[in-house]
Protein backbone atom coordinates (compact mmCIF):
# COMPACT_ATOMS: atom_id res chain seq x y z
CA UNK A 1 0.00 0.00 0.00
CA UNK A 2 1.79 3.53 -0.79
CA UNK A 3 1.61 5.91 2.45
CA UNK A 4 -2.01 7.56 2.32
CA UNK A 5 -2.38 11.27 4.03
CA UNK A 6 -5.51 10.67 6.31
CA UNK A 7 -6.88 13.91 5.57
CA UNK A 8 -7.12 12.79 1.95
CA UNK A 9 -9.48 10.00 2.88
CA UNK A 10 -11.85 12.46 5.04
CA UNK A 11 -12.12 15.04 2.98
CA UNK A 12 -14.19 13.37 0.18
CA UNK A 13 -16.45 12.05 2.61
CA UNK A 14 -16.58 15.55 4.57
CA UNK A 15 -17.98 17.22 1.83
CA UNK A 16 -20.00 14.95 0.89
CA UNK A 17 -21.65 14.58 4.66
CA UNK A 18 -21.22 18.78 4.31
CA UNK A 19 -23.01 19.02 1.13
CA UNK A 20 -26.21 17.02 2.80
CA UNK A 21 -26.03 19.00 5.86
CA UNK A 22 -26.71 22.09 3.79
CA UNK A 23 -29.88 20.70 2.54
CA UNK A 24 -31.44 20.09 5.38
CA UNK A 25 -30.47 23.86 6.86
CA UNK A 26 -31.39 24.90 3.50
CA UNK A 27 -34.56 24.14 4.63
CA UNK A 28 -35.19 25.19 8.14
CA UNK A 29 -38.15 27.26 8.40
CA UNK A 30 -37.87 30.81 9.64
CA UNK A 31 -41.21 31.04 10.97
CA UNK A 32 -40.57 27.63 13.29
CA UNK A 33 -37.28 28.63 14.56
CA UNK A 34 -38.54 28.36 18.09
CA UNK A 35 -40.83 25.21 17.83
CA UNK A 36 -39.30 22.28 20.33
CA UNK A 37 -41.07 18.96 19.89
CA UNK A 38 -41.17 18.57 23.99
CA UNK A 39 -40.33 20.85 26.37
CA UNK A 40 -36.65 19.43 27.17
CA UNK A 41 -35.93 19.43 23.25
CA UNK A 42 -33.84 22.11 21.62
CA UNK A 43 -35.84 24.31 19.38
CA UNK A 44 -35.61 23.70 15.91
CA UNK A 45 -33.13 27.15 15.44
CA UNK A 46 -30.89 25.96 18.09
CA UNK A 47 -30.47 22.57 16.99
CA UNK A 48 -29.71 23.88 13.49
CA UNK A 49 -27.38 26.44 15.15
CA UNK A 50 -25.39 23.60 16.65
CA UNK A 51 -25.72 21.77 13.55
CA UNK A 52 -23.49 25.17 12.41
CA UNK A 53 -21.01 25.33 15.12
CA UNK A 54 -19.78 21.07 14.72
CA UNK A 55 -17.40 21.98 11.76
CA UNK A 56 -15.44 24.41 13.79
CA UNK A 57 -13.84 21.34 15.76
CA UNK A 58 -12.03 20.35 13.05
CA UNK A 59 -10.77 24.21 12.98
CA UNK A 60 -10.04 24.03 17.03
CA UNK A 61 -8.22 20.58 16.29
CA UNK A 62 -5.72 21.95 13.55
CA UNK A 63 -5.00 25.28 14.99
CA UNK A 64 -4.56 24.81 19.24
CA UNK A 65 -4.43 21.46 21.56
CA UNK A 66 -7.13 21.98 23.28
CA UNK A 67 -10.75 23.89 23.59
CA UNK A 68 -12.16 25.09 27.24
CA UNK A 69 -15.76 25.64 27.10
CA UNK A 70 -15.22 27.92 30.72
CA UNK A 71 -12.90 30.35 28.39
CA UNK A 72 -15.44 31.35 26.24
CA UNK A 73 -13.65 28.99 23.78
CA UNK A 74 -16.43 26.87 21.85
CA UNK A 75 -17.56 29.64 19.69
CA UNK A 76 -21.53 29.42 19.15
CA UNK A 77 -23.65 30.42 16.32
CA UNK A 78 -26.33 32.56 17.09
CA UNK A 79 -28.08 32.64 14.06
CA UNK A 80 -31.88 34.32 14.10
CA UNK A 81 -32.26 33.78 10.62
CA UNK A 82 -31.75 31.25 7.76
CA UNK A 83 -29.53 33.65 5.92
CA UNK A 84 -27.43 33.80 8.92
CA UNK A 85 -27.37 30.22 9.74
CA UNK A 86 -26.35 29.48 6.32
CA UNK A 87 -23.37 32.24 6.17
CA UNK A 88 -22.50 30.51 9.74
CA UNK A 89 -22.07 26.87 8.46
CA UNK A 90 -20.81 28.05 4.89
CA UNK A 91 -17.90 30.05 6.76
CA UNK A 92 -17.36 27.15 9.49
CA UNK A 93 -17.09 24.39 6.95
CA UNK A 94 -14.40 26.26 4.62
CA UNK A 95 -12.92 26.74 7.35
CA UNK A 96 -12.69 23.53 8.56
CA UNK A 97 -11.94 22.05 5.07
CA UNK A 98 -8.87 24.08 5.01
CA UNK A 99 -7.99 23.34 8.64
CA UNK A 100 -8.34 19.39 7.95
CA UNK A 101 -6.30 19.45 4.31
CA UNK A 102 -3.53 20.96 6.36
CA UNK A 103 -3.18 18.31 9.08
CA UNK A 104 -0.26 15.99 8.53
CA UNK A 105 -0.96 12.28 9.43
CA UNK A 106 1.61 12.95 12.48
CA UNK A 107 -0.20 15.80 13.37
CA UNK A 108 -3.75 14.29 13.41
CA UNK A 109 -1.77 11.21 15.90
CA UNK A 110 -1.75 14.20 18.18
CA UNK A 111 -3.66 14.83 21.68
CA UNK A 112 -6.30 17.26 21.65
CA UNK A 113 -8.23 17.76 24.54
CA UNK A 114 -11.82 19.05 25.54
CA UNK A 115 -11.40 21.23 28.87
CA UNK A 116 -13.62 22.72 31.30
CA UNK A 117 -11.36 25.50 33.48
CA UNK A 118 -8.31 23.65 32.43
CA UNK A 119 -9.54 20.38 33.75
CA UNK A 120 -9.43 17.91 31.35
CA UNK A 121 -12.86 16.39 29.99
CA UNK A 122 -11.62 14.46 27.40
CA UNK A 123 -8.20 13.92 25.40
CA UNK A 124 -8.03 12.20 22.02
CA UNK A 125 -5.71 11.86 19.37
CA UNK A 126 -7.00 14.94 16.73
CA UNK A 127 -7.67 12.19 13.88
CA UNK A 128 -10.85 11.50 16.84
CA UNK A 129 -11.32 14.78 17.09
CA UNK A 130 -12.39 14.82 13.57
CA UNK A 131 -14.84 11.89 13.40
CA UNK A 132 -15.91 11.86 16.08
CA UNK A 133 -16.50 15.07 17.99
CA UNK A 134 -17.09 16.53 14.46
CA UNK A 135 -18.45 14.36 12.00
CA UNK A 136 -20.17 11.57 14.09
CA UNK A 137 -21.52 14.26 16.08
CA UNK A 138 -22.99 16.42 13.65
CA UNK A 139 -24.38 13.65 11.72
CA UNK A 140 -25.98 12.84 15.17
CA UNK A 141 -27.69 16.37 15.50
CA UNK A 142 -28.56 16.37 11.51
CA UNK A 143 -30.70 12.95 12.06
CA UNK A 144 -32.11 14.71 14.85
CA UNK A 145 -32.85 17.43 12.55
CA UNK A 146 -34.80 15.67 10.17
CA UNK A 147 -37.17 14.43 12.55
CA UNK A 148 -37.67 17.88 12.96
CA UNK A 149 -38.61 19.38 9.29
CA UNK A 150 -40.86 16.38 9.29
CA UNK A 151 -42.88 16.78 12.36
CA UNK A 152 -43.19 21.01 10.73
CA UNK A 153 -44.30 18.83 7.41
CA UNK A 154 -40.93 20.16 5.56
CA UNK A 155 -40.01 17.61 2.90
CA UNK A 156 -37.19 15.66 3.97
CA UNK A 157 -34.26 15.86 1.46
CA UNK A 158 -32.81 12.48 0.61
CA UNK A 159 -29.60 11.55 3.25
CA UNK A 160 -28.39 8.32 3.04
CA UNK A 161 -31.43 6.77 0.84
CA UNK A 162 -34.37 8.29 -0.15
CA UNK A 163 -37.38 9.71 2.24
CA UNK A 164 -40.37 9.78 2.18
CA UNK A 165 -40.49 13.27 0.10
CA UNK A 166 -37.38 12.64 -2.35
CA UNK A 167 -35.47 10.43 -4.07
CA UNK A 168 -35.22 6.91 -5.26
CA UNK A 169 -33.15 3.16 -5.17
CA UNK B 1 -1.18 1.93 11.17
CA UNK B 2 -3.69 -0.11 9.52
CA UNK B 3 -7.08 1.37 8.84
CA UNK B 4 -8.72 -1.15 10.81
CA UNK B 5 -6.92 -0.49 14.01
CA UNK B 6 -7.96 3.42 13.43
CA UNK B 7 -11.66 2.50 12.85
CA UNK B 8 -12.21 -0.32 15.51
CA UNK B 9 -12.14 1.91 18.56
CA UNK B 10 -14.34 4.17 17.03
CA UNK B 11 -16.64 1.46 15.61
CA UNK B 12 -17.03 -0.10 19.63
CA UNK B 13 -17.81 3.22 20.55
CA UNK B 14 -20.54 4.10 18.53
CA UNK B 15 -22.02 0.59 18.34
CA UNK B 16 -21.99 0.97 22.12
CA UNK B 17 -23.88 3.74 22.08
CA UNK B 18 -26.20 2.53 19.41
CA UNK B 19 -26.97 -0.14 21.84
CA UNK B 20 -27.80 2.16 24.61
CA UNK B 21 -30.38 4.03 22.53
CA UNK B 22 -31.79 0.75 21.07
CA UNK B 23 -32.22 -0.85 24.70
CA UNK B 24 -34.43 1.37 25.53
CA UNK B 25 -37.14 1.65 22.90
CA UNK B 26 -40.42 0.50 24.22
CA UNK B 27 -41.89 -2.80 22.92
CA UNK B 28 -45.12 -1.59 23.65
CA UNK B 29 -44.07 1.34 21.85
CA UNK B 30 -42.95 -0.78 18.33
CA UNK B 31 -46.17 0.88 16.31
CA UNK B 32 -45.44 4.49 17.27
CA UNK B 33 -44.57 7.20 14.96
CA UNK B 34 -43.82 10.94 14.98
CA UNK B 35 -45.66 11.79 11.81
CA UNK B 36 -47.72 9.77 9.12
CA UNK B 37 -44.20 9.53 6.75
CA UNK B 38 -42.58 8.81 9.35
CA UNK B 39 -40.98 4.67 9.92
CA UNK B 40 -42.58 3.14 13.22
CA UNK B 41 -40.42 3.42 16.16
CA UNK B 42 -39.68 -0.56 15.64
CA UNK B 43 -38.94 -0.22 11.88
CA UNK B 44 -36.17 2.33 13.04
CA UNK B 45 -34.57 0.40 15.44
CA UNK B 46 -34.93 -2.99 13.42
CA UNK B 47 -33.47 -0.86 10.53
CA UNK B 48 -30.44 0.33 13.03
CA UNK B 49 -29.63 -3.55 14.02
CA UNK B 50 -29.70 -4.67 10.57
CA UNK B 51 -26.71 -2.22 9.41
CA UNK B 52 -23.93 -3.34 10.96
CA UNK B 53 -24.61 -6.09 8.34
CA UNK B 54 -23.58 -3.69 5.60
CA UNK B 55 -19.41 -3.94 6.58
CA UNK B 56 -19.41 -7.89 6.86
CA UNK B 57 -21.31 -7.87 3.33
CA UNK B 58 -19.07 -5.32 1.55
CA UNK B 59 -15.81 -6.76 3.55
CA UNK B 60 -16.34 -10.30 2.19
CA UNK B 61 -18.47 -9.94 -1.23
CA UNK B 62 -17.60 -7.46 -4.43
CA UNK B 63 -21.42 -6.64 -4.77
CA UNK B 64 -24.74 -7.40 -3.03
CA UNK B 65 -27.74 -7.50 -5.36
CA UNK B 66 -31.27 -6.08 -3.99
CA UNK B 67 -33.30 -8.20 -6.26
CA UNK B 68 -32.11 -11.35 -4.79
CA UNK B 69 -33.85 -11.70 -1.45
CA UNK B 70 -32.83 -8.91 0.38
CA UNK B 71 -35.24 -8.08 2.89
CA UNK B 72 -35.23 -5.75 6.09
CA UNK B 73 -35.33 -6.96 9.49
CA UNK B 74 -38.12 -6.39 11.50
CA UNK B 75 -37.87 -6.92 15.24
CA UNK B 76 -41.24 -8.63 16.74
CA UNK B 77 -39.72 -7.61 20.27
CA UNK B 78 -37.00 -6.21 21.89
CA UNK B 79 -35.21 -9.28 22.82
CA UNK B 80 -35.37 -10.22 19.31
CA UNK B 81 -34.02 -6.13 18.33
CA UNK B 82 -30.80 -7.00 20.89
CA UNK B 83 -29.64 -10.50 19.59
CA UNK B 84 -30.06 -9.19 16.01
CA UNK B 85 -28.00 -6.20 16.64
CA UNK B 86 -25.70 -8.00 18.89
CA UNK B 87 -25.02 -11.03 16.37
CA UNK B 88 -24.68 -8.34 13.78
CA UNK B 89 -22.40 -5.96 15.23
CA UNK B 90 -20.12 -9.23 16.51
CA UNK B 91 -19.87 -10.26 12.80
CA UNK B 92 -18.87 -6.80 11.41
CA UNK B 93 -16.57 -6.40 13.91
CA UNK B 94 -14.86 -9.58 13.13
CA UNK B 95 -15.09 -8.56 9.26
CA UNK B 96 -13.10 -5.38 10.53
CA UNK B 97 -10.70 -6.68 12.21
CA UNK B 98 -9.61 -9.28 9.69
CA UNK B 99 -9.60 -6.72 6.34
CA UNK B 100 -6.42 -5.26 5.07
CA UNK B 101 -6.16 -1.98 4.09
CA UNK B 102 -5.44 -3.18 -0.12
CA UNK B 103 -8.58 -5.11 0.51
CA UNK B 104 -10.87 -1.88 2.09
CA UNK B 105 -9.58 0.38 -1.12
CA UNK B 106 -11.33 -2.66 -3.32
CA UNK B 107 -14.44 -1.47 -5.16
CA UNK B 108 -17.61 -2.60 -4.09
CA UNK B 109 -21.27 -2.13 -5.61
CA UNK B 110 -24.82 -2.31 -4.65
CA UNK B 111 -26.74 -3.42 -7.64
CA UNK B 112 -30.32 -4.51 -8.72
CA UNK B 113 -30.70 -7.61 -11.33
CA UNK B 114 -28.42 -6.02 -14.18
CA UNK B 115 -28.29 -2.32 -12.62
CA UNK B 116 -25.44 -1.12 -10.70
CA UNK B 117 -26.66 1.57 -8.50
CA UNK B 118 -23.55 3.04 -7.30
CA UNK B 119 -19.95 1.60 -6.39
CA UNK B 120 -17.33 3.15 -3.86
CA UNK B 121 -14.65 1.58 -2.02
CA UNK B 122 -14.91 -1.12 0.57
CA UNK B 123 -14.13 1.43 2.86
CA UNK B 124 -16.21 4.31 2.44
CA UNK B 125 -19.12 1.69 2.38
CA UNK B 126 -18.23 0.53 6.04
CA UNK B 127 -17.47 4.55 6.51
CA UNK B 128 -20.41 6.23 4.74
CA UNK B 129 -23.20 3.49 4.72
CA UNK B 130 -22.78 1.67 8.17
CA UNK B 131 -21.28 3.83 10.63
CA UNK B 132 -22.55 7.39 9.70
CA UNK B 133 -25.78 5.97 8.50
CA UNK B 134 -26.41 4.08 12.09
CA UNK B 135 -25.46 7.42 13.68
CA UNK B 136 -27.97 9.40 11.24
CA UNK B 137 -30.67 6.62 12.31
CA UNK B 138 -29.70 6.69 15.94
CA UNK B 139 -30.32 10.57 16.10
CA UNK B 140 -33.61 10.18 15.06
CA UNK B 141 -34.47 7.80 17.12
CA UNK B 142 -32.87 9.63 20.11
CA UNK B 143 -35.94 12.16 18.98
CA UNK B 144 -38.60 9.82 19.06
CA UNK B 145 -37.12 8.24 22.67
CA UNK B 146 -37.62 12.06 23.48
CA UNK B 147 -40.90 12.10 22.57
CA UNK B 148 -42.17 9.26 24.19
CA UNK B 149 -40.67 10.76 27.69
CA UNK B 150 -38.22 7.84 27.45
CA UNK B 151 -34.50 9.33 29.41
CA UNK B 152 -32.44 9.90 26.30
CA UNK B 153 -28.82 8.67 27.16
CA UNK B 154 -26.02 10.99 27.04
CA UNK B 155 -24.37 10.55 22.98
CA UNK B 156 -22.05 12.94 22.34
CA UNK B 157 -22.21 15.14 25.73
CA UNK B 158 -24.96 15.07 28.15
CA UNK B 159 -29.05 15.17 27.33
CA UNK B 160 -31.57 16.87 28.90
CA UNK B 161 -32.02 13.44 30.97
CA UNK B 162 -28.40 12.42 32.10
CA UNK B 163 -24.96 13.19 31.45
CA UNK B 164 -22.93 16.13 32.76
CA UNK B 165 -20.32 18.21 31.49
CA UNK B 166 -17.15 18.04 33.67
Amino acid sequence: MPYMKISDALLPEFDHEVSTTRKLLERVPEDQWDWAPHEKSMKLGRLACHVAELPNFATSSAQTDSMDFAKGEYKTVDAANRQQLLAAFDKNSADARAAIAGLSNEDLMKPWSLLMDGKALMTMPKAGVLRTIMMNHLIHHRGQLSVYLRLTNTPVPSIYGPSADEGSM
Amino acid sequence: MAIRDALLPEFDHEMATARKVIERVPEDKFAYKPHDKSMTMGALASHIADMPSWATVSIAQDSLDMASGFKPFQAASSAELLAVFDQNVAAARAAIAGVNDETLMKNWSLKRGEQTLMTMPKIAVVRSFMLNHVIHHRGQLSVYLRLNNVPVPSIYGPSADEGSMG
